[in-house]
């Protein structure tokens, strides 16, 4: 039940993008066509996963050695930034058609700050492996969900640009868009498990 | 829980030990990766890439228009 309840809050309650607020820049930027969309949700997926891994070992061995509070931070980031190189190297040399998939998103993963936040949470004592790996999964799952909502409901905004007044067009009728589906969503956390 | 107690030098130490190997980490990642060569029909993913709001990332098309810009200036 614990493992249902964290995918269900990473997912719809506590979604990372609707109700922390985290990955705007690449929410806004990336959501203006559902391809586009899919494929920055898929490397991040992919990303979030694999360096959650890394960094849950890497937050036990600092914390082993008492230096979890001020150093924790900065390992990650590089060991984030390092990681997305090295995967970026590995899929050039050795899977070129995933490449080619993920292409320019995977670089621009390295700033996505949802990724970092993923690897500071599940450092909590409240996380063992396994739901470190269903958190690890359903948040970049929970971005992609909403991701491609929000790509949907920009589409239409797009075709109906004409009907929009002029100082709403653009970013402020997809901001107060994502505001609106925030609301919506904050009715899932009255969901309880 | 295992914990070791270090002394405040040693702590010192091995903190700027493991920020200076992730540093090294990093550099030595991105030069692996600078140096492999793109998959063919991989080299102009950029092109995939519509931007986002940040001016100073190489992928915004701002940034390809400049170059465009600079390079029929050069022409001209």
């Amino acid at each position: 039940m614990q493992v249902f309840s964290i995918a269900f809050a990473a997912l719809l309650g506590s979604n990372i993008i609707l109700s922390r607020f985290l990955g705007i820049c690449s929410f806004l930027g990336v959501s203006k066509n559902r391809k586009n969309a899919l494929g920055m949700s898929i490397a991040l997926i992919v990303v979030v996963m694999l360096s959650a891994i890394i960094c849950y070992g890497l937050g036990a061995l600092l914390t082993l050695l008492g230096m979890q509070d001020y150093l924790q931070l900065v390992v990650f980031i590089l060991v984030i930034a390092s990681f997305v190189q090295l995967l970026e190297f590995f899929l050039k040399k050795f899977i070129p058609s995933l490449y080619k998939a993920l292409g320019v998103y995977l670089p621009l993963i390295t700033t996505n700050c949802v990724v970092l936040q993923v690897c500071l949470d599940i450092m909590s004592p409240d996380y063992n492996f396994g739901t470190m790996l269903v958190y690890a999964f359903a948040v970049p799952a929970g971005y992609c969900l909403v991701m491609m909502l929000f790509s949907f409901i920009r589409t239409r905004l797009e075709l109906n640009n004409a009907d929009t007044p002029k100082a709403f067009q653009g970013n402020a009728i997809a901001l107060i868009a994502a505001g609106l589906m925030a609301m919506a969503f904050v009715a899932f956390s009255g969901f309880a498990f | 829980m295992i914990n070791l107690y270090l002394g405040q030098i040693e702590t010192i130490l091995l903190s700027i030990g493991i920020v200076i190997l992730c540093v090294f980490l990093f550099i030595g990642t991105y030069l692996l990766n600078k140096h492999t060569k793109k998959p063919e029909g991989c080299e102009d993913l950029t092109s995939q890439c519509e931007g986002c709001k940040v001016l100073t990332c190489g992928h915004n098309p701002v940034n390809k228009k400049d170059d465009l810009k600079e390079k029929e200036k050069n022409n001209d």
